[in-house]
């Protein structure tokens, strides 16, 4: 058996003991318990990470600090790759509890040299974009990687008490059709898009029935990873849900029951 | 910059204990969701190829019966709808399909 070379990057780790881990360039999940070293490794990661990111703390709830920490150790240069970006959707303005404009979030990867097309790739439901599909971004070698984070989700605007938010469909295709301008403008020669469940859904809404030749065309390869084109049923939400728990509200109350980042800090 | 003052057992042991506790009870939020899957849903299987005729690009599904939360065989009929000429992978895997190292692999295959 290959050795395993394991590296601490989701902050779901030492909590549920499993690892992203590296297998002669493959790279899996294994599963085992958290050394105390790797703990401290990680809470060592969050100090610094906060620094990096300062006024922009009261904009991230404490569990999207913890996953950004930990999936972009901070070290030398990293700045400008630790924090996502923001695009305005103004007709989304409103729909945000903190602020009166609406500003959906995403995460770049780049890599240090690029030669092929970008890659965009869109999360589905109750998923957080850069660590769910960390795997993918580290495999997609010389491309430009844009990982969005649909209303609700990641660092988005939206309803954050309940995580996932969508008060109408037309929210998310609202969302993906900016999304898609800006990244045309950037990259009129195309992009490559992966999709899952509900991003593979909202695409194909925006694309298929609001969007015509110029969008359309803008796609080179379309990936869907089991797209929400028909659902079994609506029983595994639940299970959905308790991932979804525990990847914000549970998060959020390792920060002894505040959302503020400021109360991760001793006084 | 001062100490983090978390202590990452306990935090771990919140969590855990936390799972354990999985609420079946949708809130407004979450059955404002699934309208909103309906409503995109009900859209997407009404589109044709002719809808997507400005589309020059491959489309390549994953797709299969033991995926949990999907209807694998009837999103393989519709995506076939949409795109005739379309690359269809069947799979067995239940859900997260992207997360497992030999589809990626076969993904960028495509892609590449």
């Amino acid at each position: 058996m290959q050795k395993q070379k394991v590296s601490l990057t989701n902050p779901l780790d030492w909590a549920t003991g499993r690892f992203s881990a590296s297998t002669s360039g493959s790279w899996g999940i294994i599963e085992r318990t958290p050394t105390e070293e790797e703990k401290q490794k990680f809470l060592n990661y969050f100090q610094n990470y906060l620094k990096l990111l300062g006024p922009l703390q009261n904009e991230l709830l404490t569990s999207d600090l913890y996953i950004h920490a930990a999936l972009h150790q901070p070290s030398g240069n990293t700045e400008t790759k630790v924090l996502p970006h923001f695009l305005p959707i103004p007709s989304l303005a409103g729909r945000s509890q903190k602020r009166s404009d609406f500003r959906l979030a995403y995460t770049t990867f780049t890599p240090q040299t690029i030669k092929h097309r970008p890659l965009l790739i869109l999360h589905g439901y109750a998923e957080y974009g850069p660590v769910n599909f960390e795997l993918i971004a580290r495999q997609a070698g010389s491309r430009l990687v844009y990982v969005i984070h649909w209303p609700g989700h990641g660092a988005s605007d939206g309803i954050r008490d309940i995580p996932f938010y969508a008060e109408t469909s037309s929210d998310y295709v609202e969302a993906c059709l900016e999304f898609l301008k800006m990244i045309q403008h950037h990259h009129p020669e195309g992009v490559d898009v992966i999709a899952h469940i509900m991003g593979g859904a909202i695409l194909l809404d925006t694309l298929g029935t609001h969007m015509g030749q110029s969008y359309q065309s803008l796609i080179h390869h379309l990936v869907l990873s089991a797209p929400m084109l028909a659902l079994k049923g609506m029983g595994w939400l639940s299970e959905v849900l308790y991932s979804n728990t525990f990847t914000r509200k549970l998060l959020a109350l390792m920060a002894r029951n505040s959302r503020k980042p400021k109360s991760l800090i001793s006084p | 910059m001062k100490h983090l003052t978390l202590n990452a057992d306990e935090q771990i042991r919140i969590i855990q204990r936390q799972q354990s506790q999985v609420s079946d009870h949708l809130s407004n939020s979450e059955s404002d969701w699934i309208l909103a899957a309906n409503a995109m849903m009900t859209r997407i299987q009404t589109q044709t190829s002719q809808t997507w005729r400005y589309f020059n690009g491959q489309a390549i599904i994953w797709a299969g019966p033991n995926d949990k939360i999907t209807d694998g065989p009837r999103s393989i009929k519709i995506f076939q709808n949409l795109f005739p000429k379309g690359k269809i992978h069947e799979t067995q895997l239940p859900h997260r399909i992207h997360t497992h190292p030999e589809v990626l692999g076969e993904i960028f295959k495509e892609i590449n």
